[in-house]
């Protein structure tokens, strides 16, 4: 049998000066000043068992679904590898370059998205170029007493993501490799004109300085802040918290049989609501009455996305959800798209009680919030209901209710079926 | 053997859709059905080889409907995609369409529908094929023409002939099939559904025992004279009608029935502009607080900047073309709202042919001017919204003061004239994404379907700054491109036109409306005289 190797390398994604940032609304003209800490691709690429396979994790806030092909598609054309074997996501930062998943919140720069492919896949090129055998594989998985989390929502109650789940790799003549997974937005620095990973840069900042080769996989936060948002020195505080918490875990971690993968992936369905666009014209009118061009401009542009997807979709109230899970030994990784609320991570972890799990957001293609009924009822009272309910943020239709619960059970057979 | 089948299937909307073709966000719902709209077939089967043209009273086709409808028309009737030629004949009181930004949001039923009801056309054509016994053809002036150039300082002329073809079949009607080229204005801006022109032309001729077919042409830059008003739109089509008639008694028995096709996509190169000029264009249209501007341009640069960022070659256009000889008849066919200058080319690179040429074919994307048209496209739209629609002309002669505005300022249309930022480029910004883009001449040349590298130029005719005259009745005179009042009394006004003085005599004239370039006289026209300076 040959041996099982894994490889690390990033690539650095920092955008130049002026291009705008993205993360809050609307037409806010957030052009970045400055750069707190650079932006990266992290790719570790795998060979176990002649299977090879790679995660791509990118301090953006997103891909769109173009985005997200351009990027996959030349990964499988410069390393041979198929599509299922890809497992891509972004950390969801605030203070990165517009990328174009949201409306309005930061104007891409066109420079800068068409560069973007090629530098994450040079990532994942040299992550190839430099495996190195892996002697050990631990998991471990702990709560986070101190969390700088807080739940969004704020009549929820109160849930967060309750764990951490850390990964440490032992490899022959190579640096040890760590993966750390939580969940939270990375919104530290809040609407900030310098360019930031926020926290996961300042994780993997204290991990580097620690002697590892480090990737941050952000969980399903679409609901979750951390509580020291817009506070001078709040990144590198929880970044430090995180990195803390991981190291005492490492204490506790157990052995993965790293020899043992199954992989799985593909679309599932997820029910959109049947929506009236012009419900999303009439917010053209009430916001321009209001003198608020900035809103009257983000429902025009909105209106005009939904329509032309009612037009030209073949069945525009069903959209497909990427998604993909990696089982190895104790270990699964679930990466899914889009911005996701953290109780479909309860579920997830609640459907597989023996293995660890790390949930990863914001993976391919983010083309919308995705969820709980709960949470959307919840958000009803507040003004995250237009952003978390009605996604209008992207451009796109709200899920129906319970559409959510429902994806991710048959997400979740699709994974048990295949791993 | 040549056989011929003709079907047409209605198109008309339910009242309440939006009307597209005038401007942004006007909400111009249907309030009546004026005429019918219809897709009318015409499916031929010459010695096995089988193809269809079909036309129909809409604006254009996005390009997913365009590949809907051909797709099943081909399926249907198991013919090849490049055996059907499909246009429109480019209504502007038809359902939104979902071609141009803002202007008549598209009915998601109605548009669900229309493949269904285009297909049921050509369908029927198939099914109802008859021998074909002959086929005359002729291609003729139209002295009084009911069409214009609005470029006014062009000079390159509207399409200056009609071309007929009549076929006469064993067992069935007449087959009319007419090639003009002329926008289906007639109605402007007005809440009521209709095929405008084009209908009242075919109608004349189905009274006259014919299945009917109006082909338009390149009619990018050619307006109707006569708008504003129903009986325009009958007053054109009675016009066609009547030369059209007088073309097919003189028409000659075409013998060839070869046939061939071609066609397929060709590439035109699109001008690099930058996002930040078209959001320097959003911001001051915000700052004109001009809600439509704004809205329509916030669009035009979403959709731009998606195609910026992920098109391989986001500055080129693929645009879709068609051209099929039948004996000494060449059919062709392609997308987009072509300037008339490219009709006359393709009619000189094949001068031995009857050239039907149809406009607003397949997906209808954008403009397609030549640089000549865009350039003075530009001039031409400024000099119109340089002044308000009344205007007082007390400064320029001691004539009374306005009293009202001019029948063409309907409120719709009124909205789009006199828009102080409109320029050629928002007429292509209609068409976002990538339309804000116009294309060089230099590269239509290149790329354009017949690639007649020898016949490139265009004839130019000299007629810059020609006035322009109307009179309705006796009661009202309009004119275009003066140069000021001579005179000015109730039984006498004298009005300098280019190198001419014009005498209007009669009683109770007087100046309604007046501007640099247009004004108006009501009354009773007795006479009219020129005398040159």
């Amino acid at each position: 049998m040959s041996s099982s190797k894994v490889g690390f390398a990033k690539s650095c994604l920092t955008p130049k000066l002026g291009v705008e940032l993205t993360g809050y609304g609307t037409y806010r003209e957030r052009k970045a000043t400055g750069v707190d800490l650079d932006l990266y691709a992290r790719a570790t690429a795998w060979e176990i068992g002649g299977v090879r396979f790679v995660m791509v994790i990118c301090d953006l806030l997103g891909f769109t679904e173009k985005l997200t092909d351009n990027i996959i598609d030349l990964i499988c054309k410069e390393n041979d590898l198929i599509r299922n074997n890809v497992f891509l996501a972004a950390t969801h930062t605030h203070t990165g370059p517009a990328t174009g998943c949201l409306v309005g919140c930061g104007e891409p720069d066109i420079e800068t998205i068409r560069a973007l492919p090629a530098k994450i896949a040079a990532s994942v090129k040299d992550a190839f170029a430099a495996m190195a055998e892996i002697e050990s594989v631990s998991t471990a998985e702990g709560n986070f007493p101190y969390s700088f989390v807080l739940n969004r929502q704020l009549n929820d109650d109160y849930r967060i993501d309750p764990t951490i789940r850390t990964m440490r790799i032992n490899r022959k003549g190579a640096k040890p490799l760590a993966i750390i997974n939580h969940s939270c937005h990375p919104v530290c620095e809040d609407v900030s004109s310098v360019i930031s990973p926020d926290f996961p840069g300042y994780v993997c900042k204290e991990f580097e300085a620690d002697g590892y080769d480090v990737v941050y996989m952000n969980g399903f936060c679409g609901n979750l802040n951390p509580i020291r948002k817009g506070q001078l020195g709040a990144s590198a505080h929880a970044g430090k918290r995180l990195f803390d918490r991981s190291n005492e875990l490492f204490e506790t971690e157990v052995a993965c049989d790293f020899n043992d993968i199954a992989i799985v992936g593909g679309r599932e369905p997820i029910a959109l609501r049947h929506f009236d666009p012009q419900e999303r014209e009439g917010g053209v009118p009430f916001w321009l009455e209001r003198d608020n061009w900035a809103m009257a401009r983000s429902f025009a542009v909105n209106y005009d996305r939904v329509m032309n997807h009612i037009l030209y979709s073949d069945d525009p109230f069903t959209e497909h959800q990427e998604f993909r899970a990696l089982r190895m030994g104790n270990a699964l990784f679930v990466f899914h798209s889009g911005e996701v609320c953290s109780p479909f991570g309860d579920m997830l972890r609640e459907a597989f009680p023996d293995l660890t799990v790390f949930i990863v957001g914001t993976a391919f293609a983010t083309t919308r919030y995705i969820a709980t009924e709960k949470n959307a009822d919840e958000a009803q009272s507040m003004y995250m209901y237009e952003i978390i309910d009605h996604c209008l943020a992207y451009g796109c239709f709200p899920i129906e209710r319970g559409a959510g619960e429902e994806h991710f059970r048959a997400v979740i057979n699709r994974i048990k079926a295949g791993i | 053997m040549m056989k011929l089948g003709f079907g047409k299937s209605c198109l008309t909307p339910k009242l309440g859709v939006e009307l597209t073709g005038f401007g942004w966000f006007l909400n111009r719902k249907a309030e009546s059905v004026e005429t019918n709209l219809f897709a009318r077939a015409t499916a031929w089967d010459v010695d096995g080889f089988r193809f269809v043209l079909v036309i129909c009273d809409l604006l254009g086709f996005t390009e997913e409907m365009s590949d809907k409808i051909v797709s099943g028309i081909a399926e249907n009737n198991n013919i090849s995609k490049e055996n059907v030629l499909l246009a429109a004949t480019h209504t502007h009181s038809g359902p939104g369409m979902g071609c141009l930004v803002g202007c008549g949001e598209p009915d998601f039923e109605t548009l669900a529908n229309l493949p269904g009801k285009i297909i049921a056309a050509a369908d029927e054509a198939f099914a109802n094929l008859a021998t074909v016994t002959s086929i005359s053809i002729n291609e003729d002036e139209f002295p009084f023409t009911f069409a214009y150039n609005r470029i006014k300082n062009d000079d390159t002329s509207i399409d200056p002939t009609i071309r007929t073809m009549r076929v006469e079949r064993e067992g069935a009607k007449p087959v009319a099939i007419v090639n003009h080229s002329c926008h289906p204005v007639c109605l402007r801006a007005t809440p009521a559904i209709s095929a405008d022109f084009p209908y009242y032309f075919c109608d004349h001729l189905e009274n006259a025992g014919f299945d009917a077919m109006y082909i338009n042409g390149f009619c990018g830059n050619i307006d109707p004279y006569y708008t504003g008003h129903y009986g325009a739109a009958q007053h054109a089509g009675k016009l066609l009608f009547d030369r059209t008639m007088e073309l097919f008694d003189a028409d000659k028995k075409m013998d060839e029935t070869d046939v061939a096709v071609v066609g397929g996509l060709e590439s035109i190169a699109l001008r690099h502009i930058t996002l930040d000029q078209m959001e320097a264009d959003v911001k001051q249209a915000v700052a004109n607080k001009d809600w439509s501007q704004t809205r329509a341009l916030s669009i035009c640069y979403d959709r731009a900047s998606l195609r910026l960022m992920y098109e391989d070659d986001p500055y080129t256009e693929q645009m879709e073309f068609r051209a099929l000889r039948l004996g000494k008849v060449l059919f062709v066919f392609h997308g987009g709202e072509i300037c008339s200058a490219f009709g006359d080319m393709i009619r000189d690179a094949f001068p031995d042919y009857t050239v039907f040429l149809a406009g607003t074919a397949y997906a209808t994307k954008r403009y397609v001017a030549t640089e000549k048209n865009a350039d003075e496209a530009e001039q031409l739209w400024s000099m119109r919204s340089s002044v308000p629609a009344t205007h007082t002309v007390a400064s320029r002669s001691n004539a009374a003061p306005a009293k009202s505005t001019s029948k063409r300022s309907l409120t719709a249309s009124n909205r789009l004239y006199n828009n102080p930022k409109r320029t050629v480029e928002r007429q292509f910004f209609f068409y976002a994404p990538m339309s804000y883009f116009i294309a060089k001449e230099r590269d239509i040349l290149k790329n354009l379907l017949m690639r007649a590298a020898d016949r490139l130029s265009v004839p130019v005719n000299a007629v810059t700054n020609i006035f322009h005259l109307e009179l309705l009745g006796d009661r009202e005179l309009y004119l275009e491109n003066h140069k000021g009042i001579a005179e000015y009394s109730e039984n006498e006004i004298v009005l300098r036109g280019e190198n001419r003085l014009i005498r209007i005599c009669g009683a109770n004239l007087n100046l309604c409306a007046m501007n640099d370039a247009e004004l108006r006289i009501s009354g009773t026209v007795d006479s009219i005289t020129f005398t040159s300076l």
